[in-house]
């Protein structure tokens, strides 16, 4: 297209210097959480830092002619910049989440069942967080009619069917980028015979139990009030990989 | 004769970009004037509403995806491009080369251990296994890096030791499988693959102009902008088709089969291959799938995802020819099951 010239490398430089931005444009904007996790947060923005000065410092003492071609294809590169500036960051659809494998918190994968005594002490209701982040390092147990008040939407699962008196109540995870983001999820008893249509947003107060589902003993909440809600302003949970001190210092807020 | 003729039609540059460009304009305008488009077209308001879900909403979650792997892989690249041209400028393969083994199959041993001092996912390696051949190491040498680079370094490391803290096996298991697999396939690439036919025609002249360049403040610049943009256009098009197969393929076709041993193993194979995950995080990601595939299958993801997953060939190609991506691929593929199977019944 531009072949081997001047203009091909200010082009190709200006695309690079343009994805470089788009980081730091994302920060800005409270955005970059909808793409990646907040942990990579000022890695991305270092970096994007570092590449934008060095390819700044390129085009104004290394503009000379280069081997570099800027092709036809490398137009998608243009098209692909200016839509992620043009259209608004999104975070996935359900309809993309409820593709995936729920991540479900059963016994058998706790591993923890009967062997840690040492529980946390409750003192409000255990929020999302207890559900994505602290399910995983305590024995189940003590869990058991605990209180919770807990905002997810409805989602079904072809793989882990449910028997007619329980749904999903699905929150979506990530633990790097959007790409590995999966949906976990807890059974929820249905109380009165009322259900919910899928992808609906509902707030569950209830008591955490154990019970077994389809043959494997679950995490399961016994609803005392269910109420539908909006969408929830977060649309991700982030996977945190250290067992926490204490719950009383999480986040308890009502999401 | 005919389909040669449309074959080499569509080999032209100006027509094949150009259709896929048309469609991705159409997408965007159909995204942005969606109403407008469809008011020409139909006049049924529920049948037009559920066109534009039916569209728009994939349409959507595609752009999220390919974004989201552009977003998170370019740090990575920055910092790998960045000591791609620190080698290039400041490390002496001479110097090196004195506290290498002489023995080939050592010295392809030591080479791979290189990763642990990088700390970076695969997309970060690439850019440094092409440095390290510009310097002068061998094809044998910059692929057992190249393979091996993202699972044994320490973030990755001490990552999956963390997430698999109730089998602390599965990480030693990955490294040390990770470091067989990288070198055993690194032996057959240069084994059955020509010397000449190793590198891509563009990697060489790249090879050739830089050992002729001033290595000055000057042209460090230039080869940080030539390596950032030959790196980046691949991830894209690595991301892209990632992000397309994560919403254009049913999920139950992968994990329906998750029940029966060797499919299951085959099965975590394929995941690797299309999710295309950064090493330092796949083990909270593997995590999920313990307790409905075997430990044995988990392992394969782990061992096989960071050295051939699509983005990762997207990127090796760059630098290695079509024959030897698919060596590498095989080699891995068939040693990663074998290894998974494998464990499956040790543990």
């Amino acid at each position: 297209m531009f072949g081997k010239s001047k203009g091909a490398v200010f082009i190709i430089t200006l695309i690079l210097i343009g994805f470089c931005i788009y980081p730091i444009y994302l920060y800005v904007n409270g955005n970059i959480n909808l793409y990646i996790h907040p942990r990579y947060n000022w890695f991305s923005l270092l970096m994007s830092m570092i590449g934008l000065s060095l390819l700044a410092a390129g085009l104004i003492y290394s503009h000379g002619r280069s081997k570099l071609r800027f092709r036809y294809f490398d137009v998608l590169l243009v098209v692909l910049l200016v839509l992620a500036f043009v259209v608004p960051a999104q975070p996935l659809s359900q309809q993309a989440i409820g593709k995936k494998s729920l991540v479900l918190p059963s016994y058998e994968q706790n591993g923890l069942d009967g062997g840690d005594s040492d529980c946390p002490e409750q003192t409000e209701p255990y929020t999302i967080d207890v559900w994505v982040y602290v399910l995983g390092y305590y024995d189940f147990d003590c869990f058991t009619e605990s209180d919770v008040n807990i905002i997810g939407f409805v989602i079904d699962s072809v793989e882990n069917p449910l028997p007619d008196n329980m749904y999903y109540l699905g929150r979506t995870v990530i633990s790097c980028c959007v790409i590995d983001a999966r949906p976990y999820a807890l059974p929820v008893l249905i109380e009165n015979g009322v259900k919910y249509d899928k992808d609906t947003w509902l707030r569950v107060q209830g008591k955490m139990q154990r019970k077994k589902v389809n043959g494997i003993e679950q995490v399961v909440i016994r609803p005392l009030s269910v109420v539908e809600t909006e969408d929830s302003s977060k649309p991700y949970e982030f996977y945190k990989s250290r067992k926490p001190e204490t719950i009383n210092g999480l986040e308890r807020t009502t999401d | 004769m005919a389909l040669k003729k449309l074959v080499n039609v569509f080999k032209s540059d100006f027509i094949f970009y150009g259709v896929v460009l048309a469609f991705f304009l159409c997408a965007f305008v159909f995204f942005w004037e969606k109403r407008f488009t469809l008011n020409l077209i139909l006049l049924n308001e529920t049948k037009r509403n559920e066109i534009i879900e039916r569209i728009s909403v994939p349409f959507g979650d595609f752009l999220t995806l390919l974004l989201g792997i552009v977003v998170e892989a370019l740090p990575f690249i920055v910092l790998g491009v960045a000591v791609s041209v620190i080698i290039q400028r400041f490390v002496s393969v001479k110097l090196m080369s004195r506290h290498l083994p002489k023995n080939s199959t050592l010295r392809g041993f030591v080479v791979s251990l290189f990763g642990i001092f990088m700390p970076v996912c695969e997309c970060g390696n690439v850019p440094v296994a092409r440095s390290l051949v510009m310097k002068g190491f061998s094809a044998r040498e910059s692929i057992t890096f190249l393979l091996a680079a993202p699972s044994v370094n320490l973030v990755t490391i001490i990552v999956t030791l963390e997430a698999f803290n109730f089998n602390r096996s599965v990480a030693v298991a990955r490294v040390g499988l990770t470091l067989l697999i990288a070198n055993i396939t690194a032996y057959v690439v240069v084994k059955f693959i020509h010397s000449n036919r190793i590198f891509t025609k563009d990697f060489k002249a790249v090879c050739d102009t830089n050992k002729s360049d001033k290595h000055d403040t000057k042209s460090s610049l230039s080869l940080f902008r030539s390596e950032m943009w030959l790196i980046f256009r691949m991830l894209v098009i690595g991301a892209a088709i990632a992000a397309a197969s994560q919403v254009f393929i049913p999920r139950e076709i992968i994990t329906e089969i998750g029940s029966n041993l060797f499919l299951s193993v085959l099965a975590m194979l394929i995941l690797a291959f299309v999710i295309s995950i950064c090493s330092s995080v796949d083990s909270f990601f593997a995590l999920a799938y313990v307790g409905t595939f075997s430990l044995g299958s988990i392992l394969t993801f782990l061992v096989a995802g960071p050295m051939v997953d699509i983005k990762m060939l997207a990127l090796m190609k760059t630098t290695y020819t079509a024959r030897v991506l698919v060596v590498i691929t095989g080699c891995v593929a068939v040693m990663a099951v074998i290894a998974g199977v494998v464990f499956s019944y040790v543990w």
